[in-house]
């Protein structure tokens, strides 16, 4: 019994400054709302910055967060004090990009003032499962990025604990939302060792602030399979190859043709006027086509080769080659991983 | 300026008229083509007359009618004279199927002499069949023509009957081709007397 209450008092004298630290945070955030709307503009900004002077090391939690800037810039407008309400509203973005005003609760003023920071002011929210397991290269840890406005663009990076890039995930638009996939692999193709990595995430094109970046640290571990995949596959299967030859057909039109064209090559001059021949030189068109009627003759029968094909399996073969001679290619396969992600750090 | 000659012209007239018609309406396409052929003329002089003709054709085709133009000329030689001959000729061809044609076209010919012209003017009805020998790049055709008409300037000419046979590859990509061919020609006049040529031509052209 003595060791129970000793256990709750070293509990109470560690969690004790932050537990405190939280509900005096929420009483100053519940007194700024009330004097905002008892239209108190001064008392509610003091009580409002109040509230998120005490976040750092236990204070408001995000949504509080997010609550509290949105009333302290709300009552910066009326008091007419612009760019204290935009400097609030860019921190909402930040904290949450998705979030917007409710407009039953706040007039058209905050909203739009809201409407054109977040335009001016693109963010990415990043969210990750806590612990994703997956095999390397043939599945992928996903990533969901939010942005705040349509035209919103990021980049995202894989990178080791000490900055050294990874590989690059995805550059170009958000949007509202996009997922981006990591299989695990850095930029050479071959699984990352298990470490310590952080994902970095930089909305790009805020003019005002320069690029944002968030960072979600990765621990990363692998696990080797206990059987190993079959080796991949040198030679693509034949479902994938096109044909190299044209089916061989019947050839006998184009004997016919050619037979038929000979006669009447040679006998030109005595079907038009029996009785008139004169010179050889026809017969030169008469063996000519005859032994292109042949040619053609044998030509079909046996098929013929499709050079574009041919190039194209080719190059089939050739890739598939060099998937399957990867270096790191066979290992991949035998490897899960395991990724932890940590809480996303801002600017 | 001959009743024969003013009908030419407004037959020409008329062919003119309607391809420019055509043009407007059809998208056209051009070939042109040029050839040589190593002639052998008997009848017109005591002796075999034999000679090399250069020359060419050029075509438009507008849809399944093509309106083509052709033009040849070469010395002969027959042993003691020098004959000068000229071929041209003017036909339209209408493509019933993709492997036969029938047309009809006014065919003209001089032999200029020493001392004298002699012209043979005639309109010719038509029919050319063709067919793949090798796939489609290779193929043969045969023509084969007859005059309906001849000029009363052609003295006793009575009729004229020919045919070609030929050969040709026929590039799809770059569209051009080769042709090697055998042509033969009977000019019958009144009475016995008739003038035969026979001719192997090898052309090579560009365009449809």
């Amino acid at each position: 019994m003595k060791h129970r209450g000793a256990v709750l008092a070293l509990a109470l004298t560690l969690a004790g400054p932050p537990l405190l630290r939280g509900q005096q945070a929420l009483q100053l955030l519940a007194r700024g709302v009330e004097a905002y709307q008892h239209l108190d503009l001064d008392q509610a900004v003091n009580l409002l910055r109040a509230s998120l002077a005490s976040t750092p090391g236990g204070g408001l939690l995000v949504g509080d967060q997010v609550r509290a800037l949105t009333y302290l810039g709300a009552a910066e407008l009326y008091r007419t004090h612009s760019d204290s309400a935009r400097a609030a509203f860019r921190r909402i973005i930040a904290l949450d990009p998705e979030y917007r005003p409710d407009q039953t609760v706040f007039p058209p003023q905050v909203t739009e003032l809201f409407a054109l920071v977040r335009r001016a002011s693109p963010a990415v929210a990043v969210r990750i499962a806590p612990v994703t397991t997956f095999k390397a290269r043939a599945e992928s840890l996903h990533v969901y990025l939010l942005g705040s406005d349509t035209a919103t663009r990021a980049r995202v990076r894989v990178e080791r604990d000490d900055g050294m890039l990874v590989r690059e995930l995805y550059d170009g638009v958000v949007g509202d939302s996009v997922t981006v996939g990591w299989d695990g692999q850095s930029s050479v193709g071959t699984a990352v060792p298990a470490g310590r990595y952080r994902l970095t995430v930089t909305t790009i094109g805020s003019t005002t602030n320069g690029d944002r970046v968030a960072r979600v640290p990765l621990i990363v571990e692998r696990q080797a399979q206990a059987a190993r995949a079959p080796a991949a596959q040198v030679t693509p299967p034949d479902s994938l190859l096109l044909p190299e030859r044209s089916a061989g057909g019947s050839g006998w039109p184009s004997l016919a043709v050619g037979a038929g064209g000979a006669l009447v090559a040679a006998a030109l001059p005595a079907a038009i006027n029996p009785g008139s021949d004169d010179g050889q030189r026809r017969f030169v068109v008469s063996v000519a086509i005859g032994t292109a009627g042949l040619f053609g003759f044998l030509w079909q029968r046996h098929g013929h080769a499709l050079p574009d094909n041919i190039r194209a399996n080719a190059a089939l073969r050739q890739r598939w080659a060099q998937r399957a001679g990867a270096p790191s290619s066979a290992t991949n396969d035998d490897v899960t991983m395991t990724v932890r992600a940590g809480s996303a750090s801002g600017p | 300026m001959t009743l024969t000659t003013t009908r030419a012209l407004r037959a020409l007239l008329l062919v003119a008229s309607a391809a420019a018609s055509l043009a407007a309406q059809v998208p056209v396409q051009v070939g042109l083509q040029l050839d040589g052929a190593g002639i052998r003329v008997r009848g017109v002089s005591t002796a075999l007359a034999t000679g090399t003709l250069l020359g060419g054709r050029g075509s438009a085709t507008f849809g399944p009618v093509r309106l083509s133009l052709s033009y040849r000329e070469g010395r002969l030689h027959d042993g003691s004279t020098r004959p000068f001959l000229v071929e041209g000729g003017a036909a339209a061809d209408v493509q019933l199927a993709p492997w036969i044609a029938v047309g009809l076209g006014p065919e003209a010919r001089a032999y200029k002499l020493d001392s004298a012209s002699l012209r043979r003017v005639w309109l010719a009805g038509r029919v050319g069949i063709a067919a793949p020998l090798i796939g489609t790049a290779v193929r043969t055709d045969v023509r084969l023509w007859r005059s309906v008409a001849t000029s009363a300037a052609s003295s006793d000419l009575t009729q004229v009957a020919g045919g070609e046979v030929g050969i040709g590859y026929y590039s799809a990509a770059a569209r051009w081709w080769i042709r090697l061919a055998t042509t033969f020609d009977d000019a019958a006049f009144a009475g016995p007397r008739h003038e035969r040529s026979y001719g192997l031509s090898l052309g090579a052209g560009i365009g449809r």
